[in-house]
């Protein structure tokens, strides 16, 4: 069974989701327990294939149907999937247990249909992923695009829009993959990664205009995918709107997962010389990073809407992210890798806090956060520590994130990422700050709680607890732990994963 | 170089040409029901063109898929919505020039750097060197199917496409979700569509005569997909929109007593069980997710023949699922959800 | 003149691609109407599908269905039979294209309802209010 842990770790969240579409009769709990099972599935077959992969420092393959991989599909995976693969499964079991209250709120009926949908885009980002084969890439990429439209539609009201104008601009971005798919087929004649490399470092490709419209291609569809500055316009409105456990969900993991496309792109099938040698945009994507840091932070800080405010922080991170990958030096790449992972559990978590203050009051607004800390204690320290790591204060992991990437910046004398990141910093700061100084000092004369309770003004001001159900504390407060595991082993996970996944070259 | 007169490029160029002509009259039309029909044009024509390059299986699925079933669920959306568009506004006229400038400009560097690419139908190109070669030797010696569309679809490549499966499987989920709880303060949108309560006996007799040819020639493109074209996909399709026939020929509910809502479901979510199954079963009889040949002790054949075997169940499950699917997205975009008339 | 007739006839394919490409894209990103959004994506995907398919094209080539010799041996010359792989990977692409636009027609029939049109700037105008 070990040997097939990468093939059961994507298609074990498919078998679920089939069962879950047929067992609407046998109630809510059964649903909510079968997808807790077959993700926690998931993520021990994940854990199974991480270990494999630091001990023996190989990657691991798996050949579907038994066929020879430049002829069949093959699954990949290495120090830098590994560690994606256990991110992805372990946010998404995070959010699955954080779903028994919200998603039954968001989804009044239906509720096995949401989280068989939850269970496909699981499964399309684990496949994502884990696969060595590029035209295989886009089908798993079209199923988990598929399936979040239709989680992202459940919000209220407005939703249906957002997500119509998500729906145009992803099949833009897939459809662009796919045609510079076509573009290196025709040639090269491959679709696996492995084989493309090799076959793509031949003199005669490297020049070729075709080869360079293939990949420029795909880095746009993908970037479409990511919401890359000023290619973000389609994020905020469709992840906002969302439903809480949707958000939680598709927040961290879709945009991560397509910075890790773009890494596989461009560091396992073209190669470092090609990208920084050949195509040399570094200049221009790095300008282009940088303003997305500093402008998306500034966007977040005139929101009123936390959520939104959220969604722009996303933006912000994707230009950390795509600036360190294109920074061409290892502390730059170590540090963009070492983010996926951070922001990952830092958007989970932010997510997280805001849902649950969004369940307990009901405002989304930053009103909500008013007198926070007496209300919701555990919601508010969580909230606490995930800022700070948004912010980088050491020991949180967002800290060394922010270090390696600011060492990379200084190293190939890029000094506007370098400018950018430490604005864009102080402006999360002042974010924060903001809000958390209404948590604390806020008056709860102005809360939404005191409306509830009519009661004569004197029993009002006092004082109630009102902090979220065990099923959102939990997973949320593991969160806000994790990011302070994650930083203080940093050392560790640089040292084992993502060392040994630093493309030669760089 | 020569010019082998087997490839018709007048006639190539003609059809071109006229996708053209449909595309930018689609886009351009006022009414939308017509720039509907023009899309179906276009993907017939589209279909034309694929025959004639040897792309039979693509063809078919092509003049199944987006011929008749897109312009089928087109036409069942058009009910819901005003059937004109309204002018775009003068402001947005900038804009609109500006993407144009910016669209030419990319198109004409796209076009300028076709020069770099093989030649069309070249026999030395590199896709048609590098692996297809492999294919179309080893193909049939590996799972004794002379269809090689079909031993590389539900084999080598097999599971891209249990995946493409799960695809329109998430479709059919996907429009469930959104369209299927029709809140009261909407039904008033939807009693806004035509009652039908049965058409002329003409096109019932038609539909009497036809539908049953339809569903045996559905069953045989299904299990003749080894040998010529067709396969899971085709044959669901056509078993599919005999049903859709029959709802337009009758009414939604007609066709519904008929395949009923819940057994829809059931095969929408039963076909991918049986190919995923398939690959588990695989997978516990000791090799990989998909490896037809750990069938061969249980069927007793050998391992060619197990695998071919395999190609056909899994083509089966195709099937189911895109027939069902199909199905499904045009009871629930035909009625606006609430299942109870259609287009 | 007979270079630029053979450029013409080795290219022709591609071009058309490339322009439907382009005129689906204009359609996605500049027409009001959410309708024509969605027929602008459909042509859209085609060109792309018929960019793919023409790499399967060989000159002289028959669908790749393996002909058999009288004494039942199959014919293995790869030369003679169109290159499979394109048209694998384009069924699999149509029948995501077709699932994306039943998934984008129940999305503008529940804008419909919610907003009461699908022009675009009227339904920014609702969103609005």
């Amino acid at each position: 069974m070990m040997d097939h842990a990468p093939a059961l770790m994507i298609v074990v969240p498919v078998f679920a989701s089939l069962v879950l579409t047929l067992i609407g009769p046998l109630g809510q709990r059964a649903a909510y327990g079968l997808l807790i099972l077959s993700i926690a599935g998931s993520l021990a077959a994940a854990l199974v294939t991480l270990v494999q992969v630091v001990q023996t420092g190989q990657a691991v393959y798996y050949r579907m149907g038994d066929w020879m991989p430049p002829m069949g599909i093959e699954l990949v995976i290495d120090h830098l999937s590994a560690g994606v693969l256990v991110l992805i499964c372990a946010c998404a079991l995070l959010t699955a247990i954080y779903s028994m209250h919200t998603a039954r709120q968001d989804n009044p009926d239906r509720l096995n249909h949401y989280y068989a949908l939850f269970a496909l885009l699981v499964a399309g980002l684990l496949g994502m992923t884990a696969t060595g084969d590029v035209f295989n890439l886009y089908v798993l990429l079209e199923i988990s695009a598929l399936s979040s439209y239709g989680l992202l539609a459940r919000g209220k009201g407005k939703a249906y829009y957002a997500t119509f104008r998500y729906l145009i601009m992803g099949t833009i971005g897939a459809s662009f993959y796919l045609l510079g798919v076509g573009y290196i087929y025709i040639m090269t004649g491959s679709l696996n990664m492995a084989d493309l490399s090799e076959i793509l470092r031949r003199p005669e490709l490297e020049e070729s205009v075709s080869v360079r419209i293939g990949f420029t291609l795909i880095i746009l569809g993908v970037w479409i995918k990511m919401a890359l500055f000023p290619l973000h316009a389609w994020l905020p409105n469709a992840y906002s709107r969302a439903g809480t456990t949707t958000a939680c969900l598709i927040a961290p993991l879709m945009t991560k997962v397509s910075v890790y496309v773009m890494l596989r792109i461009m560091f396992t099938v073209f190669c470092v010389d090609y990208i920084f040698q050949q195509i040399a945009w570094s200049r221009l994507v790095i300008y282009l990073a940088s303003a997305a840091a500093v402008l998306g932070m500034i966007t977040a800080l005139s929101q009123r809407d936390l959520r939104k405010m959220l969604t722009y922080i996303i933006v912000a991170e994707i230009g950390y992210l795509t600036g360190g990958a294109w920074l061409a030096n290892t502390a730059g790449y170590t540090g963009a890798v070492y983010h996926i992972l951070a922001d990952g559990l830092m958007t989970l978590c932010l997510f997280m806090a805001v849902g649950a203050v969004i369940y307990r009051t009901g405002q989304s607004t930053a009103a909500a956060m008013q007198g926070l800390f007496q209300r919701m204690p555990v919601t508010a320290g969580v909230l606490l520590v995930a800022a700070a790591s948004v912010v980088g204060v050491p020991p949180t992991c967002g800290f060394f994130s922010k270090w390696y990437l600011l060492q990379g910046a200084v190293k190939a004398g890029e000094w506007v990422f370098a400018a950018a990141l430490i604005i864009a910093g102080l402006v999360a700061a002042i974010l924060f700050f903001r809000l958390l100084e209404r948590a604390f000092f806020g008056r709860l004369a102005d809360a939404v709680t005191e409306k509830k309770s009519k009661k004569p003004h004197g029993t009002a001001r006092k004082i109630r607890i009102q902090e979220a159900p065990l099923t959102m504390l939990l997973p949320l407060v593991f969160t806000g732990a994790a990011l302070f595991g994650l930083g203080i082993y940093t050392n560790e996970v640089v040292q084992y994963l993502i060392r040994w996944s630093v493309p030669a070259g760089i | 170089m020569t010019w082998d007169a087997s490839l018709l490029w007048q006639f190539d160029i003609l059809i071109l040409l006229m996708m053209v002509i449909c595309a930018v009259t689609a886009l351009a039309l006022e009414g939308l029901l017509s720039s509907a029909i023009a899309t179906g044009v276009y993907s017939f024509l589209i279909c034309l063109m694929w025959t004639h390059m040897m792309a039979v299986d693509v063809a078919f699925t092509e003049a199944a898929v987006g011929a008749a079933i897109s312009t089928v669920i087109f036409l069942g959306t058009a009910q819901y919505i005003s059937r004109w568009i309204k002018k775009d506004r003068p402001k947005e006229q900038g804009i609109k020039q500006l993407t144009l400038v910016i669209a030419m400009i990319c198109a004409g560097m796209m076009l300028a750097a076709t020069r770099d690419l093989p030649d069309w139908a070249d026999t030395a190109s590199p896709a048609s060197t590098h692996l297809s070669p492999g294919y179309i030797e080893q193909g049939y010696f590996e799972t004794a199917t002379p269809n090689v569309v079909t031993a590389v679809l539900a084999d080598y490549r097999s599971y891209d496409t249990m995946f493409e499966v799960v695809v329109v499987f998430a479709a059919a989920l996907v429009v469930m979700v959104l369209l299927r709880h029709t809140s009261h303060k909407h039904r008033k949108v939807l009693h806004l569509r035509p009652k039908r309560e049965g058409r002329d006996t003409v096109l019932r007799g038609a539909a009497q005569s036809i539908i049953p040819v339809m569903q045996i020639f559905a069953l045989y493109v299904l299990f003749h997909g080894h040998y010529s074209p067709g396969g899971g996909f085709q044959g669901g399709v056509i078993f599919g929109a005999s049903f859709i026939l029959l709802a337009l020929c009758y009414n939604l509910k007609f066709s519904m007593n008929r395949f009923k809502e819940h057994a829809v479901l059931w095969c929408c979510a039963g076909g991918v069980l049986l190919y995923a199954g398939i690959g588990a079963a695989c997978l516990s009889l000791g090799m990989n997710f998909l490896g037809y040949g750990a069938l061969a002790d249980g069927l007793g054949v050998s391992v060619v023949m197990a695998r071919s075997h395999g190609i056909l169940a899994v083509e089966i499950g195709v099937g189911i699922t895109v027939m069902a699917v199909m199905v499904s997205l045009y009871y629930d975009l035909a009625s606006g959800g609430d299942l109870e008339d259609g287009l | 003149m007979d270079d630029l007739f053979f450029f013409i006839i080795a290219k022709y394919n591609y071009w058309a691609a490339i322009v439907l490409l382009f005129i689906g894209l204009f359609g996605m990103i500049v027409r009001n109407n959410l309708m024509k959004k969605i027929i602008g994506m459909v042509i859209f995907q085609t060109a792309i599908l018929l960019f793919i398919v023409s790499i399967g094209a060989k000159r002289g080539a028959t669908v790749p269905i393996l002909k058999f010799s009288p004494d039942k041996q199959p014919m293995l010359d790869a030369a003679t039979y169109a290159n499979p792989l394109p048209h694998v990977l384009i069924l699999t692409a149509i029948v995501v294209g077709v699932a994306v636009l039943g998934v984008a027609l129940a999305l503008l029939q529940k804008i419909q309802r919610v907003h009461g049109t699908i022009e675009e700037d009227e339904i920014l105008e609702d969103m609005r209010k």
